[in-house]
């Protein structure tokens, strides 16, 4: 992505799922930090989903008027804050109140912080409320069984990330998410529900609307055959 | 972000973290900096304009493409 876009990239990886509290990584963004590294550049975004989303807020307080999309960042894992959120037992143990510490916090000096969680996770939902401040616009996914993260991949970064520099984030970005409805995970699970429900309706519906657009899907195929064999007897 | 054009001259997938890094640095163009943070983190860096995108991922997630 950064590449199409022409952008420079600076990718910071780790070697398993962690929040990027190690010191090494805290003191490689004080070098940056020092050097002036960052200033160089005229527009820096933080970018990052769950533990890296929680990074992305924290580590953007190191350049002032960045902007930031978080994807159900978590806010903190210090248990006197998030005592709530008990998905991370062994990372609760690191520390989360030192330097580049709490995410919401670090993130207030940003020109604009995008929160973009699933609303259907309390956890998640009670992380991003966490992050509050005018520069804060939070993103529901409204697009349900699509995971956030999964829905920046589909659209491979650039349209979301356009939508959300665009002048008008929120509105672009929900005109973006509509259009993903068209996924066919979504809509998989879409003619799940479908089915389960009494009654060849909506299967019927969903089914003519996906082969509209994917005319050989044979999962839909299959379920409007046999929706319409059903009522022919 | 799975973004890898600059290292498309070999396949990266299922190798260890360090392998992994040690592969980027040697296949990556002039432009591309490798910067190791201790034995677990590790910086990717490739300069090339005046708009920077900073992502943090999980080599699990990147070593899989």
């Amino acid at each position: 992505m950064a590449q199409e876009k022409g952008w420079s990239h600076l990718c910071v990886v780790s070697e398993h799922q962690d929040w990027f509290r190690d010191p090494h990584v805290i003191r490689h963004f004080d070098r940056l930090i020092d050097d002036g590294f960052l200033d160089q550049f005229d527009d820096v975004i933080f970018y990052g989903c769950y533990a890296g989303g929680y990074a992305a807020a924290a580590y953007s307080v190191s350049y002032p008027m960045a902007t930031v999309i978080a994807i159900n960042p978590q806010a903190t894992l210090n248990p006197s804050i998030a005592s709530w959120d008990k998905r991370f037992k062994h990372t609760r143990r690191q520390d989360f109140t030192t330097r580049f510490g709490y995410g919401p916090k670090m993130c207030e000096s940003a020109k604009d912080v995008f929160v973009f969680y699933d609303q259907d996770s309390f956890e998640n939902a009670m992380h991003a409320a966490l992050f509050q401040g005018d520069n804060v616009t939070h993103l529901r996914s409204i697009v349900k069984s699509v995971d956030p993260a999964e829905f920046f991949q589909a659209t491979r970064f650039l349209p979301a990330i356009a939508a959300l520099t665009s002048d008008a984030p929120a509105t672009e970005f929900y005109k973006l998410q509509r259009a993903r409805r068209d996924m066919l995970r979504h809509l998989r699970t879409l003619l799940g529900q479908a089915q389960a429900r009494p009654g060849p309706l909506l299967t019927k519906l969903v089914c003519q609307h996906t082969l509209r657009l994917l005319p050989t899907a044979p999962k839909f195929v299959a379920a409007l055959q046999q929706v319409e064999q059903t009522a022919a007897e | 972000m799975r973004d890898h054009g600059v290292f498309e001259r070999g396949d990266l997938s299922g190798l260890d973290f360090q392998t992994w890094l040690a592969q980027i640095d040697d296949a990556a163009s002039d432009d591309v900096f490798v910067d190791y943070l201790g034995p677990k983190h590790a910086t990717v860096l490739w300069e090339q304009s005046k708009t920077l995108i900073v992502t943090f991922e999980h080599h699990s997630d990147l070593s899989a493409y």
